[in-house]
């Protein structure tokens, strides 16, 4: 099990493949994003020293994007909204090193 | 290969994200209303009116894949007016269906002018009739009507504006 708290960052393209509807686009420039993850996988090597690994699982992550300002919606309507509260189940993978330094 | 393949696929089948929005709300543009104040008439039916809402673009759209489970809630419609609405002694605000459809019109709330008189906004609020199926296009169409006090109309004309919030769920997910 991990978890952790991201730094805001540009979701846009990582998420490009949700049908988000067209006037919360914007909000996804700028987010950060709670998560907490259920990984399985192999590890090699001295536990006291150096291992490798491999782990995969599921991720649950959890985000509030800044509202819609102020979007123009044709014929002078204009929306706007609170902000987007996000929950997302998401496929989780880590390779790496693990070094013990004492 | 085709192995691989096949799990990343059954991988993001589970892969989605549930959004909600408390409120959005979309405001539609001013109009004018021309009005005349009859005196001694203190009762009269207000012919039905259509409001019409865009708000396809705040809403996950079902006809795209992985979008499902999308409700639109409605929460309150406010109307503003640069006279009194003293005029307005009652108002039931209904969910008019799409061309076609089925379904009959869905009432979403009402209004009574208050005893101690009336400002110029009127708040029409409910605790939340689900109005997805009553869109078309993106396009909710309301219906107002009521009853009216014509001796406490505006005189010549006034300018009204319309906002309709709705609380906004759905799911998006990536197959």
């Amino acid at each position: 099990m991990e978890g952790g708290r991201s730094f805001d960052a540009d979701l846009r393209s990582p998420l490009s493949g949700l049908n988000f509807p067209a006037a919360m686009r914007a909000s996804l420039s700028s987010a950060g994003y709670t998560y907490v993850s259920a990984l399985f996988g192999l590890e090699l090597g001295d536990p006291e020293r150096t291992t490798f690994f491999v782990r995969a699982g599921l991720t649950r992550a959890w985000s509030t994007l800044n509202g819609i300002d102020h979007f123009a919606n044709g014929s002078g309507s204009v929306l706007n909204s609170s902000p987007i509260h996000l929950a997302a189940w998401a496929p989780a993978a880590s390779i790496g090193l693990a070094v013990g330094i004492w | 290969m085709r192995a691989a393949r096949a799990l990343v696929l059954i991988a993001l089948a589970g892969c989605g994200a549930d959004l909600q929005v408390d409120r959005v709300c979309v405001t539609s543009p001013s109009y004018t209303v021309a009005s005349t104040r009859v005196p001694g008439v203190t009762t009269a039916p207000l012919p039905p009116i259509l409001l019409a809402f865009t708000m396809g673009s705040a809403i996950p759209d079902l006809t795209r894949s992985g979008v499902h489970d999308v409700h639109v809630l409605f929460r309150s419609i406010a109307l503003d007016s640069t006279q009194s609405t003293a005029f307005v002694t009652t108002l039931t605000v209904k969910a008019v269906p799409p061309f076609g459809s089925t379904l009959s019109k869905a009432t979403l709330g009402t209004y009574q002018r208050p005893a101690a008189g009336a400002g110029t906004s009127i708040e029409v609020t409910s605790d939340g009739t689900d109005v997805f199926p009553y869109l078309q296009s993106g396009r909710l169409v309301l219906e107002l009507s009521g009853a009216i006090d014509p001796s406490q109309a505006p005189s010549g004309t006034f300018t009204a504006g319309a906002q309709f919030c709705a609380e906004v769920q759905g799911s998006v997910s990536y197959l």
